[in-house]
Parts: C-alpha cells; sequence; structure tokens
C-alpha cells in the first residue's frame, strides 16, 4: 500500500492501517529519537509519544512532501519537548559559555565506522552539544532557527556547535587510531 | 570542508536503522484509544448533557401539565381594586380563551374538591423580595409549618393585602391573577372520595374562581378559605429556587402548545475529511503527491504539487418548523425543510466519450490532470431535511438561547463527483453516495419583534456519516445564517 492510500485508511480509523504505517517508519523514526537521548527507554518514549501525535493529527498532514518528512518533523519537535521537560537534560540544554578552546579542524576523519558507532559517539557528547549537533548536521537547521527552537541566541549556538563539532571529530581520530593500531597489531 | 563533514554525518546517520521493542506499538495504541475516547467526551457530552436535562424537565412539566390554571374564568369578575393587575392579565386571559383543551382538563379537574377544614384561612402568595421564593401571607394556618415543609422565605401572618407587582418580565411565561373566591364556590371536603384524595393535583379548579396551592402544603396542611375573604395568587415566573421545589408551579396555557412557522438558512457549505466538527482539513480525492522532501525538511517546491482543496460554496434551506417549549427555558422544535448544500472542487477536462469506472460506464467523467487545463466543478447536494432541536434559553430577561440537535437529512439528488484513485478520474455515480446523512447542529438564537416570533442566529452542522461509499472519511459541514418566523395569533 502506498502512503497516500495508507494514509487514508489511518484517516478512516482503520487499526491494520496504522499499524502498517507504525511499522514502516518506526524504525527511521527510532534512530532520529535515539541520537537524541541517552538511553533507549528515552528514545522508545519519545518514538511512542510522537506516534501519538502523529496518528491524532494525521487528517492535518496535506500531502505536500514525503509522509516520512513530515512524521520525522514531529519526532524532532516532540524529542526537543521531551528534552525541555526532563530533568535530566535540563542542566546541560541552559548551554552555558565555557571556556573550551577550540581547535578548528579545516580537514576532517574519514568516517569510516558503522552508523551505530556514529550515532553512540554524538550520544556521548554533552546534552545541549549533542541536540545542537543533531539540529544542524543532521537535521540541516541553520543556527537562527536552532535559536528560535530551543531559546537560545545564535551566537550561543554557533559556539556550542563549534565545540561539539571539535569535540566530535577528536573522538574519531581517536577512534580511527584505535583502529589502524589494532590493525597493525595483527 | 566543513561542510563536507556534515554530508558524511547526515549520510552514515541515514543508515541508521533500530528495531524498537514491541511494547511501543501496544502503548501507542493504548494512548491513541484513551485520548480518542476524551475528545469524544468532550464534544459529545454537553449536547447529550443538554438533551438529557431537556427531557428530564420535559418529563417533569408533563406531569404539572395535569393541572390546568384558567384565568379567563377568574379575569371576567376582576374587583376594581385589582384592576393593577388587569393589564398584566389581558394576555393570559386572551391567550387561555382559545385553549379548549385547558377547558376540557379543567372540566375534569371541577370534579375534584379540596380538603378544607374548618379553620377559617385565607393565603396570598407573593413574589419573593429577593431570590425568588415566594412569600406567603396566611391567617389561621400553621405558617411555620408551611415554611419549613415547602422551603419557603417568609410567612407572615395577618392581613391579607393587595400588593402591587413589578410588570411581568416575560408575559409569555407569566400568569398574574387575583382570583375571587365567592361563597357558593367554597371548597368542602365532603365530596372528596379516596381516589380522589390520591389525584389531588396541585391547582385546584371550579369555575369562576381558582385558587393555587403548592402540592405538599395541601397535603400536609390543610386549608381553609373562608367565604368573604379573597384569595389573591400572584406567581413570578419559574425561578431557580421554585424549581428545585414543588411551591408554586403552574402550567402557563397557550404557551405550552405547538407554535407552527416558516424556517429558512443561508450559509455556505462543504466537505472535509473525518467527523469532528471542529477539525479536519479540506483536501480532496484527487491529489496524489509524489514530491519528496530531504532533510533539512526543505520542499522541492518545483516538483511538489498542490493539493486540490475544496472551495465552499452556497448553501440553503427552507420549510416548516414547529416549536413546543418545555419550560420557562428549554424549547423543543422539530420540522421539515429542503436543503441545498453545495462546494466546489477542482477536475480536469472532461472525456466526452464514456470510460469504465468500476465496472461502469458514464459520459460525465474527468481527468484528474496536473498538467493540462483544470476547471472548477460544482458538486451540489438536495435533500430532506428532518431537524430536532433543543433550545435553552440562556438568559433570564433576554430571549437569547443556544440550541443543539440533530438533523436526519435523505439525498434527493446530486451531481457530485466521486474519485477512483485506480484510474486517477473523477466520475458521477448516482449509487456512491450515504444517501442518509446525520447531522448534529449547534447554534445561537435571538428572538426579533415584540412577540418573538422572529428568530435569527447563526448555526453550524457537520455530518457524522460519510457522503461516500467508497469508504471516504469526507462528511458534508454547512455553515448559515437562520431565520425563524413564527405564527402568532396577536
Amino acid at each position: 500500500m502506498d502512503h497516500y492510500a495508507l494514509v487514508k485508511e489511518c484517516l478512516k480509523g482503520r487499526p491494520s492501517a496504522q499499524k502498517e504505517l507504525y511499522q514502516q517508519f518506526a524504525g527511521p523514526m527510532l534512530s532520529i529519537c535515539y541520537r537524541y537521548t541517552k538511553s533507549m527507554a528515552d528514545a522508545e518514549d519519545i518514538l511512542q509519544e510522537g506516534f501519538v501525535k502523529v496518528f491524532l493529527n494525521l487528517h492535518q498532514y496535506k500531502f505536500q512532501g514525503e509522509l516520512g518528512g513530515w512524521l520525522r518533523r514531529i519526532m524532532v519537535t516532540t524529542a526537543i519537548n521531551y528534552l525541555k521537560r526532563n530533568a535530566r537534560y535540563q542542566t546541560d540544554l541552559l548551554y552555558p559559555d565555557d571556556n573550551m578552546h577550540v581547535v578548528s579542524h579545516e580537514s576532517h576523519p574519514e568516517l569510516k565506522m558503522e552508523a551505530r558507532e556514529l550515532a553512540d559517539l554524538v550520544r556521548q557528547l554533552p546534552p545541549g552539544y549533542q541536540t545542537i549537533f543533531n539540529l544542524y548536521a543532521v537535521e540541516g537547521f541553520n543556527h537562527v532557527e536552532i535559536g528560535k527552537i530551543l531559546g537560545i541566541k545564535e551566537s550561543t549556538s554557533r559556539s556550542q556547535y563549534a565545540r561539539s563539532r571539535a569535540l566530535l571529530i577528536q573522538w574519531i581520530e581517536q577512534k580511527n587510531n584505535d583502529v589502524k593500531k589494532t590493525v597493525y597489531a595483527k | 570542508m566543513q561542510n563536507d563533514f556534515e554530508k558524511q554525518v547526515r549520510d552514515k546517520m541515514k543508515e541508521l536503522d533500530l528495531v524498537p521493542s514491541a511494547p511501543v506499538w501496544e502503548r501507542v495504541q493504548e494512548q491513541i484509544r484513551q485520548k480518542k475516547d476524551r475528545k469524544r467526551a468532550i464534544i459529545w457530552l454537553p449536547l447529550l448533557g443538554l438533551l438529557l436535562a431537556g427531557g428530564i424537565w420535559w418529563l417533569n412539566d408533563a406531569g404539572n401539565n395535569q393541572t390546568i390554571s384558567t384565568s379567563h374564568h377568574t379575569q371576567t369578575n376582576l374587583p376594581s381594586t385589582q384592576k393593577v393587575h388587569s393589564e398584566n392579565n389581558i394576555r393570559s386571559k386572551q391567550e387561555s380563551e382559545n385553549n379548549s383543551p385547558i377547558e376540557q382538563n379543567a372540566a375534569t379537574l371541577q370534579n375534584h374538591v379540596e380538603r378544607v377544614d374548618q379553620t377559617n384561612t385565607s393565603i396570598s402568595i407573593l413574589p419573593g423580595s429577593g431570590k425568588g421564593s415566594p412569600e406567603i401571607r396566611t391567617s389561621g394556618i400553621s405558617s411555620a409549618k408551611i415554611a419549613k415543609r415547602n422551603k419557603i422565605n417568609t410567612i407572615i401572618k395577618e392581613p391579607v393585602q393587595l400588593k402591587e407587582t413589578k410588570p411581568a418580565e416575560n408575559l409569555d411565561h407569566t400568569i398574574r391573577g387575583i382570583v375571587p373566591f365567592s361563597e357558593q364556590q367554597k371548597l368542602s371536603d365532603n365530596h372528596l372520595t379516596g381516589q380522589e384524595n390520591a389525584q389531588l393535583s396541585t391547582i385546584r379548579y371550579q369555575p369562576d374562581k381558582m385558587i393555587q396551592v403548592p402540592n405538599e402544603m395541601e397535603k400536609n396542611n390543610p386549608v381553609r378559605l373562608s367565604e368573604q375573604q379573597t384569595q389573591e395568587i400572584q406567581f413570578k415566573p419559574i425561578v431557580k429556587n421554585l424549581s428545585s421545589g414543588p411551591i408554586v408551579n403552574i402550567a402557563r396555557g397557550n404557551d405550552r402548545t405547538w407554535k407552527f412557522g416558516f424556517s429558512g438558512s443561508a450559509g455556505i457549505s462543504g466537505a472535509k475529511y473525518g467527523a469532528n466538527l471542529f477539525a479536519g482539513n479540506k483536501i480532496a480525492d484527487a491529489v496524489r503527491i509524489v514530491d519528496s522532501v530531504q532533510p533539512p525538511f526543505i520542499y522541492n517546491n518545483a516538483a511538489s504539487k498542490e493539493s486540490k482543496t475544496i472551495q465552499n460554496n452556497f448553501a440553503f434551506s427552507a420549510g416548516m418548523i414547529a416549536r413546543k417549549s418545555l419550560s420557562n427555558r428549554f424549547v423543543f422544535s422539530a420540522g421539515i425543510l429542503y436543503e441545498y448544500l453545495s462546494y466546489n472542487s477542482t477536475v480536469g477536462i472532461r472525456i466526452n466519450q464514456p470510460v469504465a469506472v468500476q465496472g461502469t460506464t458514464n459520459g460525465a467523467l474527468y481527468y484528474t490532470s496536473y498538467s493540462t487545463k483544470q476547471q472548477e466543478y460544482l458538486n451540489q447536494y438536495h435533500f430532506i431535511s428532518i431537524p430536532v432541536t433543543i433550545h435553552y434559553q440562556v438568559l433570564r430577561n433576554a430571549p437569547l438561547s443556544i440550541n443543539a440537535g440533530l438533523s436526519v437529512k435523505q439525498l434527493v439528488k446530486t451531481n457530485a463527483l466521486e474519485f477512483n484513485h485506480t484510474s486517477q478520474m473523477y466520475f458521477y455515480n448516482r449509487n456512491a453516495f450515504n444517501r442518509t446523512q446525520l447531522f448534529p447542529a449547534i447554534g445561537v438564537e435571538y428572538a426579533l419583534l415584540k412577540d418573538k416570533s422572529l428568530i435569527v442566529g447563526p448555526q453550524f452542522e457537520s455530518s457524522i456519516v460519510a457522503f461516500e461509499k467508497n469508504g471516504s472519511d469526507e462528511h458534508l459541514y454547512v455553515g448559515s445564517l437562520k431565520v425563524q418566523w413564527l405564527f402568532l395569533k396577536n
């Protein structure tokens, strides 16, 4: 069943169509939630909340653009709201300016790792950095938009992103070196 | 170089695909069900509450209507000192004169007699000073007992006096009468049988006199009325305090009869997805978007196709309506109307040769083309409608009411097009529609003119039955300005 027909069936309230839509998109959507959280349980909570929103507001989907894009946007919004109201993430969402020295990486290491490994590295970033990195590097929002979404200054978003990027590149390089050492050792 | 890193990260992240655990879907289902139930309750509870309250009032009033006041007998012999009230009585008198069912009931009630003891007593029930409960003046009976049993504000012994009261705020709902009580018509319990005693009702009737005594009061405190004394009974419109107990409750003669009139409305109608009154979008069937959105959520506008939105169009109705007061505030109405609903939708080029769609052929087919010339098609629906409505007067002093009801509409004729997804075509099929539609309706109305015979107000209706049989969840709705003109005798 194509997405158009699937949505129409869901709008009629058919549970089988709803389940099919869930099964088609649950995996990719969980990946999004996973990148924004520190635990799989939190990711699944966001996924659940996001899908409830999806089914209750499906009539608002105007068939403009791909269904996946619409779902993705809902999941990202749900994830941000979840982080904002969750105490575990809130302290780091204040995005204080730290004095960390940012090394400019004009060149960056090659991403040889698996997607899951990269996602786990991103999840090791402090929550504030993690959110901004996801919004900018993966979702493609600019810093003005991120500022509005998170309620911070554009400049804060910019500087936090630079730090998160630097950290991540550092970790990726480390990881690549570890792999090299293992290969040489063999 | 910076963008290259982000691009690599983005591409890598696209490869990430995780599988959620099984309980997530179960929890999603459970939450959807709970939230939908809550939504339904929010929509339907007020309507059900209103209908239930109307029903209770109706049942209560049906019981009270067995005791009919007939003021036309009493008005003929008004003492000169009571003329202050006569003007207010004119209306109820005129109404009563034309009321043969009331007279019939009165004749039946004439057989009942009132239990009267040997103590001389007179009663005057006057409007309450502040909170709506009446004040009762008595002589010769245990007033404290009456007050206690009947929840009356004040009972003052002695003397019986006429009091000038404020003009009735709503003559339709008020009877103010000063009832002479003559010797030869004195009530006696000599004629009371056991059966009659059991059937004692709130209002006693005798020709040329009328006494209205609260039900509980007369059962528990037999009242004697002297031959020389005058009964003065005045009533206010039933107000909240009174309605809570059977102190003084009156039937209002003609006011409770059916009133007939014309009803008409004009407005707009359309179609939308979902039965929810206030949600749903207005997307036509023929929308198939093949556009894609890439992160970061920038729509490829050049490739995207605009959805074809249904445009609202003209709607009107005309017919007959009947209204009946259930109480001071509740009115029931029903009618029969012709209704015209329409909306525009965008279609492609008409095919002049019959094309098979769903095993049938029909000449009135249209492409749903995005690239070729498009045109507006007027979908028209002709209904015969039976609306049933409960009206509630919100303010006591102003004829402003809210209403809620259900309208059963039978589709008589339509030229509306159905959409076939397989062939991507619009086509006409007379069997494609659910011909019986149910429209819950809500509205506000205000009665104009001196006799409140012209009622106007906005109304909104939305069908809970999908109008196509093909499983589509599209529903018709109509918003209009309603006008009703009742035939009232002056």
